[in-house]
């Protein structure tokens, strides 16, 4: 296999943690939110990863596989819920929904993501290491 | 390995000693040309794995190892077009 | 005289890589320096492609001309540079900046390796 290939599909592991950061950033930021534009409080944001084959290689079986965000996904579980009347967007009986976002449970994909992409870096370093050798080839 | 070792060292073993006992003319050509066929084709080779790694076909090892063997095999080859030119120059000198 | 040496070779094709990675360079480098800016398209180079294109020999284009005092215009490697569908995104991009000099650099070496070979017949007298 090609080894820029290789380092394309590392590349696909950069944008997709990227993007998985990115999912993260926003939980943390509306961790509070009671209020969103469609009403309710905010949705924890989940990024879903699946591997995509290479369009150019005939092969399925044995080609290498790339990684891409398919989707992004709301999650409703697990919503916090408050005896609280005297805020502003508590309902009826007096009970204000909050974010189901845990600021802990985020810290820690926060950093699995940001060791992933530091992973996919080695990856792609280590391919453009291999491909220089090759250059040297002879001198 | 495309180039035949055993072969240019019968070449070389050849034109070294033609001092010594000059060999048969028609001998020294055909391995000669034996040797240019061969760098020839390994040319060619090494110009298509070249055009390959360009396009992402062929692996850039592969292409730099064609390049890599082209170049000794040339070399080779005019090391010793040299050599048959001077014992054709030392024959020559002898029998005036 | 080299090129007439070798017309269709590898030679041509490696001077002809190295100036599509230049090409290639500036291009990625405005793509990165238009990252925030809004209703930008980011461009992409099309090696092998362009490669394909001028194994196969597409012809040259020029613009047509009906006056004497028309411009004719410079040869255009149409089809080299065109927008890319996929949003900018600033990893591809350094990934793609890598691979440009990764590249360029194979080219220079292959060309080189393939220059001394003409020098080894030129300077045959060596021992």
């Amino acid at each position: 296999m090609n080894i820029v290939s290789t380092m394309e599909l590392s590349a696909s592991g950069l944008t997709a943690q990227r993007q998985r950061l990115n999912v993260i950033a926003e939980n943390l930021a509306n961790a509070q939110v009671t209020r969103t534009p469609q009403g309710g409080p905010y949705l924890r944001k989940n990024v879903v990863l699946e591997s995509q084959p290479f369009e150019d290689f005939g092969s399925l079986m044995e080609s290498p596989v790339k990684v891409a965000v398919t989707d992004i996904v709301e999650n409703a579980e697990g919503l916090v819920q408050e005896y609280d009347p005297s805020h502003p967007d508590a309902n009826e009986e007096g009970v204000v929904t909050w974010p189901n976002v845990n600021p802990v449970t985020e810290m820690v994909s926060l950093v699995l993501a940001s060791r992933a992409f530091d992973a996919n870096i080695a990856a792609f370093r280590a391919g453009k290491a291999m491909a220089l050798k090759a250059l040297e080839i002879g001198r | 390995m495309q180039v035949n070792p055993s072969v240019n060292q019968e070449i070389i073993a050849s034109s070294l000693s033609s001092s010594a006992s000059p060999p048969s003319a028609s001998q020294g050509k055909n391995l000669f040309s034996k040797m240019l066929t061969e760098v020839n084709g390994q040319q060619r080779q090494a110009d298509a794995q070249t055009k390959g790694s360009l396009l992402g076909e062929t692996d850039v090892h592969e292409a730099m190892l064609g390049l890599e063997k082209a170049n000794l095999s040339l070399r080779l080859l005019v090391q010793v077009r040299n050599k048959l030119v001077q014992a054709y120059e030392e024959l020559s000198r002898m029998s005036m | 005289m080299p090129n007439d040496l070798f017309p269709d070779g590898a030679l041509n094709l490696l001077e002809k890589s190295l100036s599509w990675r230049s090409q290639g360079q500036s291009v990625i480098a405005s793509n990165l320096a238009n990252l925030e800016t809004p209703d930008y398209k980011g461009k992409v180079v099309d090696f092998k492609a362009e490669l394909k294109n001028h194994l196969q020999g597409r012809p040259d284009f020029r613009l047509a001309t009906s006056n004497p005092r028309h411009l004719r215009g410079s040869p255009v490697d149409s089809g080299l540079i065109r927008e890319s569908e996929e949003p900018l995104d600033l990893d591809q991009e350094m990934v793609n900046l890598s691979l440009n000099q990764l590249g360029y650099q194979t080219s220079v070496t292959m060309l080189v390796k393939k220059l001394d070979q003409l020098k080894t017949v030129i300077e045959g007298d060596r021992g």
